[in-house]
């Protein structure tokens, strides 16, 4: 069987719900920024299946810059994260509420 | 590709570039030489100023000689400077009053200038750029310092909450926002905004047009989330709340007004695909984003939280007139412009006020301002000034920038969605006026006469001054500013033609 773009295109959206579902299901902060990890890498492999479909060089360089990005987010998310356990021991988004109004 | 590299006249391009580069310099500089003045706190504050002023000075020079240029990259017209302004004057009354507030809390750091600097960065990127890869890593730039800002008062739980779900709920968006573009990238085979301009979607048929449908979609939830519009809306209340209130003040103006640039530049070059769509989805979002916002806004307590959902409203305000964009693109364009104007001078205004009540705790709820108008008249006139800006009542700022969105609502046929529109400022009348009527006819309670240590830093009084009579005086004669836009936005929309 031929793997065409459809393929990839249904595996890259069958990951992306997968990191929605988790977001919006899961209640340990880490788990739903590995979460939000998932969708991204969906994205790239969209990128590269649509550059490689079209046969240009443009959706490399931008898994390049998403996967840049990813890392910054994920220092600076990490670190929130370090900062909120030192206020409350807790990495559970329902423990924390705080705000409300 | 070198070819085209030896073509680019280098000193005109460092010349364009310098608004952008002064900012990201200013701020490398403060983190590399920081730690050697750590102990000067004043050193900091009047490099970033010093830094914004002369940005902003070479950002007016650029403007008045501006050439619709594109350069690699980077478009530099007039809308972009124009918004470079906005983003710039957004930052000095920051800057200017976060000095005192940084510390009477302790939190005196070279790093929130530096933040502050690479932000406006970002802003300028996302405006500047004619790809959306520059669109998406200034967005990026600028999202990721302002998480760090909203968390800055790290010992403070409501602050590190803030900034963790406006890391969680960003994060989550601009994947959305990427898959958005991974699909027009794929429909197309480009991100450009000027080609995609061109393109079209009667151009694409079967396959690629279910991708741009899907990729034009998923791009409207990012956006969506990003300046908060309903149903994507709801952590902009806790965010707000939670941030040190000089950061909301920055989030408020200058990240809401990066976000309307941005997505004016998008719509322009994309959402004219399919404009009778797209009119009714802005029609059923602003409409949904004004009402839930002033619905929430009325039973607030705490006036940071109220002036965040008066901001959803704000921005539910702004986006009416995108209804109108097939028809009239450049005044549509403009009269958004100017709302984030007016809206920018007005919000910083009143949280000037604010802070100029906090001394060592954030004083917000609406108790705190009880007597204020016998305490401090000047703060309680002018707190009374940008609130009845905020409602839009002549002759103040506020009130002709919602003329202008709503009279092109009004000119394009949409009689419905502007009189909702005044439906809601009226809704709106109920809860800005509470803090007016506390101000002037509630009594002081025991605790505000024992403690009258009312101190005003000189630099929160001369934001207080400037956003005053900005409000007031450009409220009495809007005209010459609201030509100056209309040039720097017709330039644009000749030039993409």
């Amino acid at each position: 069987m031929m793997i065409t773009l459809t393929h990839y295109l249904i595996l890259a959206a069958v990951l992306f719900c997968i990191g929605v579902f988790g977001v919006v299901v899961r209640r340990n902060i880490l788990i739903i920024f590995m979460s939000i990890e998932l969708m991204l890498s969906a994205v790239n492999l969209v990128f590269l299946s649509f550059s490689r479909y079209l046969g240009t060089q443009d959706g490399h360089v931008w898994v390049f810059m998403v996967l840049t990005v990813a890392a910054a987010e994920a220092a600076v998310g990490l670190g929130i994260i370090v900062a909120l356990f030192r206020n409350k021991q807790t990495i559970y988004v329902d423990e924390v509420k705080e705000l409300k109004g | 590709m070198m070819q085209e590299l030896l073509k680019i006249d280098w000193l005109v391009f460092l010349r364009q570039t310098l608004p952008l580069l002064l900012p990201l310099g200013g701020g490398g500089f403060l983190l590399l030489v920081g730690p050697f003045f750590k102990r000067s706190h004043r050193f900091n504050f009047i490099f970033s100023i010093a830094i914004a002023l002369l940005a902003l000075f070479f950002a007016w020079q650029e403007w008045l000689g501006a050439t619709n240029q594109t350069v690699n990259l980077l478009l530099f017209d007039r809308f972009t400077y124009l918004f470079a302004i906005l983003f710039l004057i957004a930052l000095i009354l920051t800057l200017l009053l976060s000095y005192s507030y940084l510390e009477s809390f302790g939190l005196v750091r070279p790093e929130y200038y530096a933040l502050l600097l690479f932000a406006v960065f970002g802003m300028m990127c996302m405006v500047a750029g004619h790809d959306l890869m520059v669109v998406f890593l200034g967005l990026e730039v600028m999202s990721v310092s302002v998480y760090v800002l909203a968390g800055f008062q790290r010992s403070n739980v409501l602050s590190v909450e803030a900034a963790l779900k406006y890391f969680l709920v960003g994060a989550f968006a601009s994947s959305f926002l990427l898959m958005g573009i991974a699909f027009i990238y794929g429909a197309t085979g480009t991100t450009d905004l000027i080609v995609l301009h061109q393109k079209g979607l009667g151009m694409l048929a079967g396959e690629t047009r279910v991708y741009a449908l899907v990729g034009l979609s998923l791009l409207a939830v990012g956006l969506g989330f990003k300046i908060a519009l309903v149903p994507f809306h709801f952590w902009a209340a806790d965010v707000y709340h939670g941030a040190p209130v000089i950061v909301t003040t920055f989030m408020a103006t200058a990240v809401k007004a990066a976000g309307f640039g941005a997505i004016l530049r998008v719509v322009w070059a994309l959402f004219q695909w399919e404009p009778l769509l797209f009119a009714n989805m802005i029609w059923v979002a602003s409409v949904l984003t004004m009402t839930i916002g002033n619905i929430a806004a009325l039973t607030q307590k705490n006036l940071k939280r109220m002036l965040a959902y008066s901001s959803i409203a704000h921005a539910g305000y702004a986006i009416l007139p995108l209804v109108a964009f097939s028809k009239q693109g450049a005044s549509v364009t403009s009269s958004i412009s100017f709302y984030m104007l007016a809206y920018i001078l007005m919000t910083v205004g009143a949280f000037a006020v604010l802070i100029a009540l906090s001394e060592k705790e954030e004083k917000c709820t609406i108790q705190d301002l009880s007597g204020l108008g016998t305490r401090k008249p000047f703060l309680a006139f002018s707190m009374t000034l940008f609130l009845l800006s905020l409602t839009g009542i002549p002759p103040t700022l506020g009130f002709f920038g919602k003329y202008y969105l709503f009279l092109q609502a009004v000119q394009a046929g949409y009689i419905w969605l502007a009189v909702i529109g005044v439906i809601n400022s009226v809704i709106s009348v109920y809860y800005y006026l509470g803090p007016v009527v506390a101000m002037y006819f509630s009594k002081e309670t025991a605790d505000q006469k024992v403690g009258p240590t009312y101190w005003s830093p000189q630099a929160v009084l001369v934001v207080i001054w400037f956003t005053f009579l900005g409000v007031s005086l450009f409220g009495l004669f809007p005209s010459n500013l609201l030509d100056l836009i209309q040039t720097s936005v017709s330039s644009w929309l000749v030039a993409g033609k």
